[in-house]
C-alpha cells in the first residue's frame, strides 16, 4: 500500500517533501515531482471504471485538491506546491499523447483531459516543446503559464506568487501567448 | 518590490546586455502604454503609438504586434474555472443555504474538510458548520468517516465536548453544525502566551498570563477539565486520536472545548482509518502512533498526546522538534523531552513528574486512563502527594537500552527484531543465545569491514549487555568478547567523528579557485612561491556529509551526552526567527502583510545574491541552512530593513528583530551613491583581505550613506527606546542612569551628545544601524566612501611622494593601551571631535571625517588568507579608517580586522549608517 500514501489522506509525505523543496535539499522537487505523478496515474486508472464527474473539471481540481491536502496556506507553499503539481501535469498529458502515439492503449479519463487542454493549446507535445525553449529565455513566464493553464490559478493570484505588478503581468501574458501560440500553430 | 528586474524580460533577451536601470525604464513604459492600448480600437492604438513612441519604432512595433492577429482567445484558458474548483473544494460557499443554516465565511480548514460560520434560521443563533466537499464526499470511505464523526459527536453529550446539532447530506456534499464556540483554539492561546511572554504586541490571552501566580493553577483546572471530556469520550469506547492545541477550543467563558473527533475510532469496532497510515500533526502523536501501529492504540494514545499539550502549557515548548515530520517522529520514539524543570524553573518537581508520567513511552508505563491522570493533577493542585513516582535510576538506565533498541529496530531486519523478542521471554534458551551472539560478535570482529555492521552489533551489545545487567553471570569469553567489543565501538564512534569533524572543517573552508592574477603584483606574478590556487566559501556538501555521520552517530550513541551537545543537529539547520518590534507596528500601516526575503552573501567575492522570498512575518524558526545572508524585510507603503546575519554557526539560532523604517524617513538623514563599479586599486597594499586576494573590483549597486558617523546622543536614545544593556565600557566609564553620571562638565556633556558614538562592539554597532532603519555599510561601500569613486589614497590628492606628510596629529598618548576604562574614555573624549565638525569634511566625497576621529565598522565579515586558505571568519569584521589616537594617518583604506562580540568592545570605533536604493 506504500504507493497509495497519498490517496489515503496523508497529506504528511507531500507537505514534508514541500518542505524540504523549499529548504533547498537536492532531489526534493524530483521527489515531489514523482509522488504526484504517481498519484495522477492511480486516480486515472481508478477512474478507468466510472465516468468522472464533471469531466472537464477533474484535471485541475486535482491538483488544486492534492493542495488542499496539505492543509497549507502560505503563498510560497502555494506557489511551489503548483508549480510542481503543474509541472506534473503537463508531463503526464504528454507522456500520454506520446504513448498514444506509440501505440499504447488508451484511458477514458487521461483522453478526456488532454482532450480539454488540447482545446486550448493546440497540441501539447507542441506547447511542450515551445515551453521548454521560452524557459532558457524566460523562465518566469513559463511558469505563469504553468500557474495559470496548467493549474488555473487566477491572473491576480499569478502575478502575486510571480512577484510581478499585475499590469506587468498581463502585458508579458500578452506577449507569451502569442509567442506559445506562433509556437504551436 | 518586483523581482522583475532580475528576469530575462519576455521578448527582449537580446537587451540583457542593457544597463539595467534603463531596461527597467523601459519595461515601465510597456506596461504603462500595453494598458492604454489595451481598451482601444486599433485606429486609436496606431494613433497612440505614433505619437507616443515615436522616439521608438521598436518599441511601437513590439506593442502592435501583441494587438494585431491575436491567438484565438480561449488559446492557453484554463479548463476549469477557478470558481468551480473552489466549490467542489468546499471553498466559496459563504451565501448559500444548507438545511436550515445559511453559511456566513469560512473559519478554517483541516485534512477532514471545511468549517464555516453559519447562521441557523430557527432558533436564531451562530453554529459552526463543518462540511465534507463534494471533491472529498466521492470517496465513499471518507463519506463514511465523516458519518461516523458526526454519530461519534453525537453520542457524546459532556459540557467540555463541542455538542452536535443537525447533519445533513445534499448537493453531494455532507455537513454537520455544532454549537459555535467564540473564542480561539489552544494553539491561538499559547501563540498569544508565548508573543506576550517576549513583549510582543498581542490580543490578550484568555488564560493569565504566563510569568503571573494564577496561571498555573487556573489552567491546571482547565485542563483537568479537558481530561475529564476526554475521559467521558473514552467511557463511550471512542478514542479520539488527535489531540493537540489546534483541536482544543477555548471560549469565552474560559472553559476549554475538546473539538475535531475527525480521526476518532470506536474501541469496539475498530476505525475506517485503521489503514496503518500515520495521521495528524506530529508534535503531539504518541510514540505508538509515530510508529504507525495499529494494535495497541488506545485511550493511553489520547493521555500521552493530552500530556504533550500539558508540556507545552507549562513551558510553553514543544515537547519534540525538528525540522522534518522524520525528525519528529525519530525523537517522539526515541527520545525522551527535555526535563521540564529544566526548561521552565518554576515548575514544580511533582508536577514534573506527573507530566512526565502521563508522557512515558510505553502505554502501560502511563496514568491508566485520563481521569488517573486528573486525578493525579488535582491532588497536585490540593498540595496533597502525588501517585506518581518519579523514575528510578535502574528505570533510566534500561531507558537509554530502550533507546538504542528502538533506534535501532527501525534499522534492522525484522528477523533480528523476531529473535530479540523471542529471546527475551526464553529463559531455556539463555545458553544457546549468550552462544549465537558470542559468536556473532567475534564473527563480526573478525571481519574486515565490521564497521558497516554497526547495527548487528550494538544489537547484540544491547543484549548481552541487558543479560549482564540482568544479574545473570556470563561464560568468560562472552564477558572478554564484550569488553573488546565496547573498545571497538568506541574506536568506532571516535573514527567517525573523527571523520566528521575533518569534514566539517574542510566544508567550511570551502572550495578551490584560481586566484585572480590581477590582484597580484608583478613580482608576485613571477614569484614561484606565491600560491596560484585558494580555497575558500563553504562547501555544502561537505558539511551535509558530516551532519549525516554525526546524525547516525547520534542515533546509534545516544547516550553520548558529549556526542548529543557537540553535535546538535542544529548546527545542520539553524532557524531564523524574523519578527516585527511593537514600534514599527504602531507606526506602519501595513505591517501585517510585512514580508521577508533572504539574500546570500558571499563574502569572498563581496557580491549579494538575489532575493528568495521566505514568507509573511512573523516568521518562526524556519529552517535555513547555514551561511551569511542579508534578511530583507519590506512592508508595503512604507520601507524595508536590511539585516545580515551569520547563519547555523556555532549552534545559535538566529532571531532578527526587524527595524523597518519608512523609506523617506531613513533618506532625509543619508546621502545617495549611485550604482558603479568600485575598483580597489590596490596595488602593493595587499592586508591578507579578500577584497584584495580574490578581485579588484565590485559591481555596487546604488546606496544611501550617512554623511556621518552615528553620535552618542543617537545611540542614548537607542538604548532608551529598545531598553538594550547598557555598554559595559560605558559602565566602567561611570554610565549608570545617564551620561551625566560621565563626570564631563555642562559644556563637555552636551558636546559629548555630538562626538561619534564609540564603546561597544560590532554586533551592537550592527544593532543600532538597523535601530536606525538602516544597516552598516558593506567593505566596499565604506571604501567608496572614504576614497571616492577613484579609490584615491589620500584625501588631499594621490601623490605616493605625499606620504611622508600626510602625518595628522590628533593628540593622543600613545600609553593608550594600559589606561584605566575611565582615563581610555577621557582619552576618546579628550581626541575626538563632533561627527558634523565642519572641519572634518574631508576625502574626495566631502563626507565627515573619512580619515580620523572614529574607525568604523564594516558588515563584511573578515576573510582571512591562512597560506593557501581564504578562510571567511563572521566573528571577525572589518573596520575602516585610522581613529583619534592614531598619531599617523596612513591612507584612506586603512583596514583592520576586529572581533564583534562584546569582549571586543573598544572606545574607537564607531559606524555610519547604509541602507540600499531597494530592497
Amino acid at each position: 500500500m506504500q504507493t497509495l500514501a497519498m490517496s489515503d489522506s496523508d497529506p504528511r509525505t507531500i507537505s514534508s517533501l514541500l518542505a524540504e523543496v523549499q529548504a533547498g535539499r537536492p532531489g526534493a522537487r524530483e521527489e515531489l515531482f514523482s509522488l504526484l505523478y504517481a498519484e495522477l496515474h492511480l486516480r486515472a486508472r481508478a477512474a478507468m471504471g466510472r465516468r468522472p464527474p464533471t469531466g472537464t473539471m477533474q484535471a485541475t481540481v486535482l491538483v488544486h485538491e492534492a493542495f488542499l491536502k496539505m492543509n497549507s496556506g502560505s503563498w510560497n507553499d502555494r506557489k511551489h506546491f503548483l508549480l510542481a503539481a503543474s509541472q506534473v501535469m503537463r508531463h503526464v498529458l504528454v507522456d500520454y499523447r506520446r504513448g498514444r502515439r506509440a501505440g499504447r492503449g488508451g484511458n477514458e479519463f487521461l483522453e478526456e483531459v488532454a482532450q480539454d487542454f488540447e482545446d486550448r493549446a493546440g497540441d501539447i507535445e507542441a506547447l511542450q516543446v515551445a515551453l521548454e525553449r521560452l524557459r532558457e529565455s524566460d523562465p518566469v513566464m513559463v511558469q505563469a503559464v504553468e500557474l495559470r493553464f496548467y493549474a488555473g490559478v487566477d491572473e491576480a493570484e499569478v502575478a502575486r506568487m510571480l512577484d510581478l505588478p499585475l499590469r506587468t503581468y498581463q502585458r508579458r501574458w500578452a506577449e507569451t501567448r502569442k509567442k506559445l501560440f506562433e509556437a504551436v500553430r | 518590490m518586483t523581482d522583475e528586474g532580475r528576469d530575462v524580460p519576455a521578448g527582449a533577451p537580446d537587451r540583457s546586455d542593457e544597463p539595467e536601470r534603463l531596461r527597467r525604464a523601459r519595461e515601465e513604459r510597456l506596461d504603462a502604454l500595453y494598458e492604454r492600448l489595451l481598451p482601444l480600437s486599433p485606429a486609436e492604438r496606431a494613433a497612440v503609438l505614433q505619437r507616443e513612441c515615436a522616439d521608438d519604432p521598436a518599441l511601437a512595433a513590439r506593442l502592435l504586434s501583441l494587438f494585431g492577429d491575436a491567438p484565438p482567445t480561449d488559446f492557453l484558458v484554463p479548463p476549469a474555472s477557478r470558481e468551480s474548483a473552489e466549490r467542489y473544494f468546499g471553498g466559496g460557499l459563504a451565501g448559500e443555504r444548507l438545511g436550515d443554516f445559511t453559511l456566513l465565511r469560512e473559519l478554517g480548514r483541516g485534512s477532514m474538510g471545511v468549517v464555516y460560520l453559519a447562521e441557523q434560521g430557527h432558533p436564531r443563533r451562530h453554529v459552526a458548520l463543518k462540511l465534507l466537499p463534494v471533491a472529498q464526499a466521492q470517496d465513499p470511505s471518507r463519506a463514511e468517516r465523516f458519518r461516523r464523526e458526526a454519530t461519534t459527536l453525537s453520542k457524546l453529550d459532556h459540557p467540555g465536548i463541542v455538542p452536535i446539532l443537525a447533519y445533513g447530506e445534499e448537493r453531494g456534499l455532507l455537513w454537520y453544525a455544532m454549537r459555535y464556540v467564540e473564542g480561539h483554539d489552544l494553539h491561538e492561546e499559547l501563540d498569544r502566551q508565548r508573543r506576550l511572554r517576549s513583549a510582543q504586541a498581542t490580543p490578550l490571552p484568555f488564560l493569565p498570563a504566563f510569568d503571573g501566580a494564577d496561571y498555573l493553577p487556573r489552567m491546571l483546572e482547565r485542563f483537568c477539565e479537558l481530561l475529564d471530556a476526554l475521559q467521558f469520550a473514552h467511557d463511550a469506547f471512542i478514542v479520539h486520536r488527535d489531540v493537540k492545541p489546534q483541536n482544543v477550543l477555548l471560549g469565552t467563558d474560559g472553559r476549554f472545548y475538546l473539538a475535531d473527533f475527525g480521526l476518532a475510532r470506536d474501541e469496539r469496532f475498530g476505525s475506517l482509518t485503521a489503514t496503518g497510515a500515520v495521521q495528524g500533526t506530529p508534535y503531539y502523536m504518541s510514540p505508538e502512533q509515530a510508529a504507525a501501529v495499529t494494535q495497541g492504540i488506545d485511550h493511553r494514545t489520547d493521555v500521552y498526546s493530552a500530556a504533550v499539550v500539558l508540556y507545552e502549557l507549562l513551558c510553553l515548548q514543544r515537547a519534540f522538534t525538528g525540522s522534518t515530520q522524520q525528525e519528529i517522529l525519530q525523537k517522539i520514539g526515541t527520545r525522551e523531552p527535555r526535563p521540564l524543570e529544566l526548561v521552565e524553573h518554576r515548575i514544580p518537581r511533582d508536577l514534573a513528574v506527573v507530566c512526565g508520567k502521563a508522557m512515558e513511552k510505553k502505554p502501560a508505563k502511563r496514568y491508566a486512563s485520563a481521569r488517573e491522570f486528573a486525578d493525579d493533577l488535582r491532588r497536585f493542585l490540593r498540595h496533597e502527594a502525588i501517585r506518581a513516582r518519579p523514575p528510578s535510576f535502574l528505570e533510566r538506565a534500561s531507558r537509554v537500552a530502550e533507546r538504542h533498541r528502538s533506534a535501532l529496530l527501525a534499522a534492522a531486519a525484522a528477523a533480528l527484531v523476531l529473535s530479540l523478542g523471542a529471546y527475551v521471554v526464553q529463559d531455556l534458551r539463555f545458553r544457546e543465545v549468550v552462544a549465537g551472539d558470542e559468536q556473532t560478535i567475534g564473527r563480526l570482529l573478525d571481519e574486515p569491514d565490521w564497521t558497516t555492521r554497526t547495527n548487528e552489533l550494538v544489537l547484540a551489545r544491547d543484549r548481552l549487555a541487558t543479560l549482564r545487567a540482568s544479574g545473570r553471570s556470563l561464560p568468560v569469553r562472552a564477558s572478554e568478547l564484550l569488553d573488546r567489543f565496547e573498545a571497538r565501538l568506541a574506536s568506532f564512534k571516535a573514527e567517525r567523528r573523527a571523520k566528521a569533524e575533518a569534514l566539517l572543517v574542510s566544508g567550511r573552508s570551502g572550495r578551490a579557485f584560481p586566484r585572480a592574477a590581477s590582484v597580484l603584483s608583478p613580482e608576485e606574478q613571477v614569484d614561484p612561491n606565491v600560491v596560484r590556487e585558494l580555497r575558500t566559501g563553504r562547501n555544502d556538501e561537505e558539511l551535509d556529509a558530516a551532519m549525516r555521520i554525526l546524525e547516525s552517530l547520534a542515533t546509534v550513541f545516544g547516550d553520548d551526552a558529549e556526542l548529543r551537545a557537540a553535535f546538535d543537529l542544529r548546527r545542520a539547520q539553524a532557524r531564523l526567527t524574523v519578527e516585527l518590534p511593537t514600534a514599527v507596528r504602531d507606526r506602519a500601516a501595513r505591517w501585517s502583510e510585512a514580508r521577508a526575503f533572504l539574500r546570500r552573501v558571499d563574502p569572498i567575492r563581496e557580491t549579494i545574491g538575489a532575493l528568495e522570498p521566505l514568507g509573511v512575518l512573523p516568521l518562526l524558526e524556519v529552517p535555513v541552512a547555514s551561511g551569511e545572508y542579508r534578511i530583507v524585510v519590506e512592508i508595503p507603503d512604507y520601507g524595508f530593513g536590511e539585516f545580515t546575519r551569520t547563519i547555523g554557526v556555532d549552534s545559535s539560532d538566529c532571531t532578527v528583530r526587524a527595524w523597518v523604517r519608512s523609506t523617506s524617513e531613513v533618506r532625509a538623514s543619508l546621502r545617495r551613491i549611485d550604482a558603479c563599479t568600485f575598483r580597489y586599486r590596490a596595488e602593493g597594499l595587499k592586508m591578507g583581505m579578500g577584497c584584495s586576494e580574490e578581485h579588484d573590483h565590485v559591481e555596487l549597486a546604488t546606496y544611501w550613506v550617512s554623511e556621518a558617523a552615528v553620535s552618542n546622543g543617537e545611540v542614548l536614545q537607542y538604548l532608551r527606546e529598545t531598553g538594550t544593556r547598557i555598554p559595559h565600557l560605558w559602565v566602567q566609564a561611570g554610565f549608570v542612569t545617564g551620561p551625566e553620571d560621565f563626570g564631563l562638565t555642562p559644556s563637555e556633556l552636551a558636546e559629548w551628545y555630538e562626538r561619534p558614538a564609540t564603546g561597544f562592539h560590532g554586533l551592537f554597532a550592527r544593532d543600532v544601524a538597523e535601530y536606525l532603519g538602516g544597516r552598516l555599510p558593506t567593505h566596499p561601500e565604506l571604501e567608496r566612501v572614504k576614497r571616492g569613486l577613484a579609490a584615491l589614497y589620500y584625501p588631499w590628492g594621490d601623490e605616493p611622494d605625499l606620504q611622508q606628510s600626510a602625518t595628522v596629529r590628533l593628540g593622543i598618548p600613545p600609553a593608550l593601551r594600559d589606561l584605566s576604562i575611565p582615563k581610555k574614555f577621557r582619552a576618546y573624549f579628550g581626541g575626538t571631535r563632533g561627527v558634523r565638525d565642519p572641519a572634518y569634511r574631508q576625502g574626495p566625497e566631502g563626507f565627515f571625517h573619512t580619515y580620523g576621529n572614529v574607525s568604523e565598522w564594516t558588515e563584511s565579515c573578515v576573510v582571512e588568507l591562512r597560506t593557501d586558505l581564504l578562510v571567511v571568519d563572521p566573528n571577525q569584521h572589518i573596520t575602516m579608517g585610522p581613529a583619534w589616537h592614531s598619531p599617523t594617518i596612513h591612507t584612506l583604506c586603512n583596514h583592520n580586522l576586529w572581533s564583534v562580540d562584546e569582549r571586543y568592545s573598544t572606545f574607537d570605533t564607531g559606524l555610519r549608517v547604509a541602507k540600499s536604493d531597494v530592497p
